[in-house]
């Protein structure tokens, strides 16, 4: 799908579209890259055997919330959660209701980045200095940010399929460390204890909220429900089978204990007495998918302050935001104790009324307000 | 310091500006005169003292009161041409006519052009200009006395390098005729690969302010997207230089991504490329004076096609291609992934193979991204030199490289063994996609320079780096990797396989709009065709 640009159309930021397929496999590779580096080994450490169920509750609270930002973007062809939320808010308010977004997305582009380089640091090259990963990836995702959405959406095309190749791989070459007994217990968790460790990685999942943006750039806008359930449902199910995975090969104690359970999985994979050790390889493809993510949240944080600022174009932003995010990827989490104690403690909290009170809220207000409007209206131009 | 560079800038647009006067005043240039002696002047005025103009009059007819005069240029006219087709009937038959000499003398001029004149190409041209312009490209200018207008004969006739097989693109089976230097011939060849009256061979005004190099363009109308012809057009427009003295110039001045290693418009040496080409919705530009043809838009994937995966059957043709690719990943990774496994991941490799490759590197004593370094360097040297050299010397140069080089620098420990299997695997690979071996030897160097510091990381962001690049890129509009990215499933087939040649229904949907090539079907004996007596 594709479109030979016509340049003058400077009302909108981004010229480019993107197609289904690469709307699903954008979300695709968020899913996966914000559940493959931090989450497993608190989900593990704390659900056990539960976590498909968790996982599963996760999802829920996912589809709720797209279900409401893709109402509000039929509502609202064209526009980005930014655009709109000014529109459904009136100019004061939705300014600050966009800023909340804008920096929602900031914070989070600044987490994932910190997550990906303490894997990096932590797991593959210890010696070097965090510092330089950091430079390195925010320089190339700038680029990609500055190349526009259209790159962005192809590379995810091109390296998502390759990231599921991964994890299907690690699943099936290591059916032959599988211990069907270590499954069980099941159901050792009440609902509520189910309900409050499912925040965690529903709070994760709801990054997918960037669909308020992608979607006003999206060819088709009425299959953006499809494609985005389908990226998420993909990614968590590959997840909760790796993690089940996790859970019979090592077992809930030891697979608790690991730092990097899924990356722990790639390096028992051996076959043969050649094909050992795979998971450079395996680092390889995530940190693809996570660089993937990075340049997608780094691109709406730019594309939503230049929205906010009223710029005719957003890339003179993005060294300012680049140079942000360095500054609060480096400085906030000093080490891995205190990045898992807000994880699990003040995360959720935060970011859920963002994701999920945030957008509901402007689908409320959206539906009083413009009463008389349709549910959704077609297209315009 | 900024003010400085503003009137630096400034003062260079003005020049420009300056410069583009004269170049108006001399095209508008004086009508003849009906005077043959003043024309005569005035032309040779223009050439001044050149050696290579001949000016010959005479008188038509064996009439003494009648004047011509012929101007032509040595080396440019077939000079047998001149004499029979235009000195003899004019000189011997003109009399002998006795229509002719019924007719009145103000006639004269289209009498001679009708019934005296036995050759194929005749044009009048009134200006001096056009006269200048027809000497220089090759034909005959005939002045008549009392005649405001010339006859400009065709008498072309040059001495050219003959048609041969190209070295670029060398095939085992296939065509072997490649371009000549001439634009007349190679639209001929051209013209005899499809024949079709759709065909259209536009000329565009001669480019190059003093070379005056005749372009055309090619495409196929009915298949071609009009958008590419009028974007060609227009760019070609564009260009204001001094000369054109390869089709490389053209390509530099119209391309899309001057700032990027990746060429955007594709070049061939070869007709039936073209043709293809062609065929497959392209416009193609041809250039006097150079054998390379250009094709636009020029996809990536184009560089990773050559004609015979078409010319022979699929199934070997699709190893080949695959072939390609492994041959691009070995030639831009290769010695980059053993810098970084050598340097930073020594736990990937197998432990014995490690062991030996420690074994190699004992007693080496640059790092191994100096040694890839070193020896990409030479490497590149060693190529050059191989292109540039008289082919006598190219004996005496394999021999100091391989043994010098290969042999005794292992031998003496500076380079290890593993580096020089690397670097020699790396120099094959990199023969094997052609039409992007540059991008791909700077692609080569950047990757040792991103795994010497960061190891596979290094390695990995300047993979995505290049990709995130390349994914920007456009030709005339269309996407550079398509139909991979924006992936376009019902186009990859002829991607990363060949597909037998009935599969191959359509046409690219963003190259052409009339899509279907044929509608050929499997090929299958006839059900009863089994002989009896078997």
């Amino acid at each position: 799908m594709l479109i030979i640009v016509e340049i003058g159309d400077k009302a909108m930021l981004e010229k480019g579209k993107i197609s289904s397929g690469q709307f699903y496999f954008l979300i695709l590779t968020l899913a996966l890259s914000v559940s493959l580096f931090s989450l497993p080994s608190i989900i593990i450490s704390r659900a056990k055997q539960d976590v498909w169920i968790v996982i599963l509750i996760a999802l829920g609270i996912d589809v709720v919330v797209a279900i409401v930002l893709y109402v509000l973007g039929l509502r609202y062809p064209n526009q980005t959660i930014f655009e709109y939320s000014q529109e459904i808010l009136g100019r004061f308010l939705g300014k600050g209701v966009g800023l909340i977004f804008a920096i929602f997305f900031l914070v989070m582009t600044a987490d994932i980045l910190d997550t990906i380089i303490t894997f990096l640091s932590t797991a593959v090259m210890p010696e070097t200095p965090k510092t330089v990963f950091y430079l390195v990836m925010l320089l190339v995702s700038a680029y990609a940010v500055n190349a526009g959405l259209e790159p962005i959406g192809r590379l995810s095309e091109l390296v998502a399929p390759l990231v599921v190749i991964c994890l299907l791989l690690s699943l099936a070459l290591n059916i032959n460390h599988v211990k069907l007994e270590n499954l069980k217990p099941v159901f050792q968790l009440s609902l509520l204890k189910d309900l409050e460790y499912s925040l965690l990685p529903g709070s994760l999942y709801g990054i997918c909220i960037i669909m308020g943006v992608f979607m006003a750039y999206h060819i088709k806008p009425k299959d953006t429900l499809k494609a985005k359930l389908g990226g998420v449902v993909t990614g968590t199910l590959l997840i909760i089978f790796n993690l089940l995975i996790v859970i019979m090969v090592f077992g809930a104690d030891l697979g608790s204990q690991l730092r990097y359970p899924l990356y722990s999985l790639a390096q028992m994979i051996e076959i043969g007495d050649f094909f050992e050790r795979l998971e450079p390889m395996v680092m390889f493809f995530w940190v693809a998918a996570g660089f993937i993510t990075i340049a997608m949240l780094y691109y709406v944080t730019t594309i939503g302050f230049a929205q906010l600022l009223n710029l005719p174009d957003y890339k003179p932003l993005t060294p300012l935001i680049g140079g942000a995010i360095f500054i609060l990827s480096t400085i906030t989490f000093p080490n891995i104790t205190i990045k898992d104690a807000f994880l699990k403690g003040i995360y959720p909290y935060l970011t859920l009324p963002v994701e999920g009170g945030l957008t509901t809220l402007l689908l409320m207000v959206s539906l009083f307000k413009h009463r008389k409007k349709p549910i959704w209206t077609k297209q315009r131009g | 310091m900024l003010k400085i560079l503003t009137q630096l800038w400034n003062s260079k647009k003005k020049i420009n500006r300056k410069a583009r006067i004269p170049e108006a005043a001399l095209s508008e240039s004086p009508n003849l005169d009906s005077q043959l002696a003043k024309n005569l002047s005035q032309i040779k005025e223009r050439f001044k003292d050149s050696v290579d103009v001949a000016y010959r009059e005479f008188s038509p007819g064996f009439d003494l009161n009648k004047k011509a005069g012929l101007i032509y240029i040595y080396g440019l006219v077939n000079s047998e041409l001149t004499n029979n087709t235009i000195l003899k009937p004019l000189m011997f038959e003109l009399p002998k006519n006795k229509e002719l000499e019924t007719m009145e003398q103000g006639n004269l001029l289209e009498k001679i052009k009708r019934c005296a004149l036995p050759n194929s190409n005749l044009r009048e041209a009134a200006t001096l200009q056009d006269v200048i312009t027809g000497i220089l490209s090759g034909d005959t200018a005939l002045l008549l006395d009392g005649f405001p207008t010339a006859l400009l004969i065709e008498t072309k006739g040059w001495e050219t390098m003959g048609i041969k097989e190209p070295d670029t693109e060398a095939v085992v089976r296939g065509p072997r005729e490649g371009f000549t230097e001439t634009i007349g011939v190679n639209t001929a060849m051209l013209r005899r690969k499809i024949k079709n009256e759709k065909l259209r061979l536009e000329s565009l005004n001669s480019l190059g302010r003093q070379t005056k190099t005749l372009v055309y363009i090619a495409y196929i109308e009915g298949i071609v997207n009009e958008k590419f012809v009028t974007e060609v057009k227009k760019r070609l427009q564009r260009i204001d230089i001094d000369g054109i003295l390869e089709s490389g110039y053209i390509e530099q001045l119209i391309e899309d991504a001057p700032t990027s290693i990746f060429p955007t418009i594709g070049n061939t040496e070869k007709p039936d490329i073209l043709a293809s080409k062609l065929l497959e919705g392209r416009v193609g530009i041809l250039v006097d004076g150079t054998p390379f043809a250009l094709t636009v838009p020029y996809l990536l994937i184009e560089a990773f096609q050559s004609a015979e995966d078409y010319y022979s059957r699929p199934y070997y043709s699709t190893l080949i291609r695959m072939i390609r690719y492994v041959a691009l990943f070995i030639s831009v990774l290769f010695p980059a992934l053993y810098v970084s496994l050598q340097s930073f991941h020594p736990e990937m490799i197998p432990t014995s193979l490690l062991i030996s490759m420690a074994g190699a590197r004992e007693g080496v004593p640059f790092p191994a991204y100096i040694e890839a370094l070193v020896m990409g360097v030479v490497f590149e040297i060693m190529r050059e030199a191989g292109v540039r050299m008289p082919r006598p010397i190219g004996q005496s140069v394999s021999i100091v490289g391989s043994l010098v080089l290969g042999e005794a620098a292992v031998r003496a420990g500076f380079i290890s063994n593993p580096m020089v299997i690397v670097v020699a695997i790396t120099a094959i690979a990199s023969f094997v996609v052609t039409p992007i071996a540059d991008a791909m030897a700077l692609m080569r160097l950047f990757f040792v320079l991103c795994a010497s510091n960061l190891g596979l990381f290094g390695v990995l962001m300047g993979i995505l780096f290049i990709d995130i690049h390349v994914m920007k890129l456009r030709s005339f509009g269309i996407p550079y990797l398509y139909p991979v990215a924006p992936m376009n499933f019902g186009e990859l087939n002829d991607v990363f396989i060949r597909p037998p040649l009935w599969s191959r229904i359509f046409r690219s949907r963003l190259l052409s709009q009339n899509r279907v090539r044929g509608r050929s079907l499997k090929p299958s004996p006839p059900k009863n065709q089994r002989n009896e007596e078997s």
